[in-house]
């Protein structure tokens, strides 16, 4: 995975930009004000220290994390005591995250830094790797 | 014949074309238009044969991924490193000139059909075997490739009489250049010197700068540098865009078939990804290189593939059974670097005993040259299990991702290339599609240093080439003239 600062990152600049707009239109339907109440403190890797603001986020960021990655390994969270009343309202948002990441990833700038471009393996549909070995399944 | 260094200032305006190097590009320059009737000046800085003192000016410094010394990597005397190579010869690819989804630096301003009239004197020049078409292998992404595996050619014993004899080529021994001289848009002169101190000025018409892949970009950063940047005025590429060939053991392979890729009993073939799948996968070039193992050696192999696959191990005693002889094969592979703008040669502040500055070269293998080599191997690994005629085990450093790369063994080819790439542009590149320096009228470089990409081929046959059809450009100058 390229070493892309993380604020200089697009896709993360998308998703902050989906996050900013979105609380704004919470607030207009008097949800507002809980994005305040957490910090996710996240180290992630050879990325460097983030916070995140809210559940979204997070969950945002993670979907994109979808290759393998000694980073994404290395991602420690610690979480805050939840109340149900918080539960409730981090589920519904991560939600939302789900339905506007996928969004993201279709524009140019979250794809423009990507590299290597393409997956790092297409086996065939029924090829597994063992410790190095490229076999079919029905070899084990 | 040869020339004794305080003989160069006698020389006056007489020379038409003045070769600074004398390896497979400054020979193959200096016969061929000695021939044709030129009056040929080449200025060797080493001597006649190997000596330290010479060979100490290659010495250099490597800062990034690991590579070999700099200094053991090439030959600074007559000949040039051709007193050392392999011989191993093969042209770029059409594919190789164009540009890539993946790196759109790897565009040359030549198309290969540049070059094809230049292979077969290029080939006669370095006594090449014939190299047999490639085979696209059916039902795969891969093609049966060639090379030409002959004995080297030593230019220096091919040329011996020439070198001594003819009158029309000159050649000056301990000659260093160390500085060039601008007036108006030419090259007016070149300043050589000799371990004792002695200089002497020679002026021609044409100059021509063949000292390697990684000296033509080291002098032309220091003569820059000492003509107050009139030499290359636009020099923000000078030195950028260093590729070698990284070379690796990179797996072993059980082939079940041997005849399906063309495997016999004294095999050593080649195999590359053809075009369709290096586009498909946003991949450079590779060429991988099957060795085929002992019996004693494929048996192991066939016993640990035995233990993974335990299915597959009961099949293959069976074959065995049958009397069914299956190969193990170690897999070799160079690949294709990406031209890449912080890949350099630079002076470092440590000079040389002519009082230049020596070489530091600042080279690292990006994301995509480990991604090519990966889904390279892949793409063989695929084609064996989809036929079922072999299994692949890629190396324990490929095997896991991300890929990291050996810090030891064989690394690299020695093949430097880049540094004073070849542009349409002087804002991309150093010289323009004649090789010529963009600024100065009369002022060429030959050499892997021009190549804008670097396929995975030897780059001899290719920088021979190009030599040959620089001394067609020139011939036409000069008889115009």
């Amino acid at each position: 995975m390229k070493n892309t600062p993380y604020r200089t990152n697009p896709n993360v600049l998308l998703i902050k930009t989906y996050y900013l707009l979105y609380v704004s239109s919470i607030r207009k339907f008097a949800l507002v004000g809980w994005a305040n109440l957490h910090q996710y403190k996240l180290s992630v890797g050879n990325v460097g220290a983030v916070t995140f603001q809210n559940a979204a986020f997070h969950n945002a960021y993670n979907t994109l994390q979808s290759k393998p990655s000694k980073a994404r390994d290395n991602i420690t969270i610690m979480l805050p005591t939840y109340t149900r009343r918080r539960l409730l309202k981090a589920a519904t948002l991560a939600g939302m995250g789900v339905v506007l990441v996928p969004v993201s990833a279709l524009l140019p700038a979250a794809s423009a830094q990507s590299q290597p471009p393409a997956s790092p393996s297409r086996h065939t549909p029924d090829s597994i790797m063992v410790n190095g070995w490229l076999l079919r399944a029905s070899d084990r | 014949m040869y020339l004794p260094f305080d003989k160069l200032a006698e020389l006056g305006g007489t020379v038409d074309v003045c070769i600074i190097g004398s390896g497979a590009a400054g020979v193959s320059i200096g016969v061929t238009l000695a021939r044709q009737g030129h009056r040929i000046l080449m200025c060797e800085g080493g001597d006649e044969v190997f000596s330290e003192r010479s060979q100490d000016s290659y010495r250099g410094e490597v800062v990034g991924d690991a590579y070999l010394p700099l200094e053991a990597s090439r030959l600074r005397q007559l000949g040039g490193s051709t007193n050392h190579w392999g011989g191993v010869c093969r042209p770029l690819d059409p594919y190789d000139f164009t540009a890539k989804t993946a790196a759109p630096e790897t565009a040359w301003p030549i198309s290969h059909t540049e070059l094809t009239p230049y292979f077969s004197a290029a080939a006669d020049l370095l006594d090449l075997d014939p190299i047999p078409a490639d085979e696209p292998i059916e039902s795969s992404a891969l093609s049966r490739i060639y090379f030409s595996l002959g004995g080297p050619t030593r230019v220096q014993l091919k040329y011996a009489d020439t070198l001594s004899e003819s009158d029309n080529l000159l050649c000056c021994l301990n000659a260093n250049l160390v500085a060039l001289e601008t007036t108006d848009g030419r090259v007016a002169s070149a300043t050589f010197a000799n371990y004792q101190g002695e200089q002497h000025q020679v002026r021609a018409r044409y100059f021509i700068l063949a000292c390697g892949g990684i000296d033509n970009a080291r002098l032309l950063l220091w003569c820059n540098q000492q003509a107050g940047g009139q030499l290359i005025p636009q020099a923000q590429t000078l030195g950028r865009y260093w590729m070698e060939h990284p070379h690796a053991t990179v797996g072993q392979a059980l082939i079940f078939e041997p005849e399906a890729l063309g495997l016999d009993e004294t095999y050593n073939v080649f195999l590359s990804p053809n075009e369709q799948a290096l586009a498909n996968r946003e991949i450079l070039n590779c060429g991988l290189r099957l060795h085929r193992m002992n019996p004693e050696a494929s048996q192991a192999l066939i016993d640990e593939l035995s233990l993974q696959a335990p299915s597959l191990g009961e099949r293959i005693v069976e074959w065995q059974a049958q009397g069914r002889v299956l190969h193990g094969a170690m897999l070799r592979a160079a690949w294709e670097q990406e031209p890449r703008f912080e890949n350099h040669i630079e002076l470092s502040d440590e000079l040389d005993a002519l009082g230049i500055p020596r070489s530091r070269l600042v080279w690292q293998q990006s994301a995509l040259d480990r991604h090519t080599i990966r889904e390279s191997l892949l793409l063989l690994g695929e084609y064996l299990v989809d036929t079922d005629i072999g299994r692949v085990q890629l190396a324990d450093w490929l095997a896991e991702l991300p890929v990291t790369l050996p810090t030891d063994g064989e690394l690299a080819g020695r093949h430097h290339m880049g540094g004073t790439r070849m542009s349409h542009h002087p804002e991309q590149g150093i010289v323009n599609a004649d090789c010529r320096l963009f600024a100065q009228d009369n002022m060429y470089v030959a050499g892997s240093s021009v190549f804008a990409s670097a396929g995975h081929a030897n780059p001899t046959l290719t920088l021979v080439q190009l030599a040959l059809r620089l001394c067609d450009h020139l011939n036409q100058r000069l008889t115009q003239a």
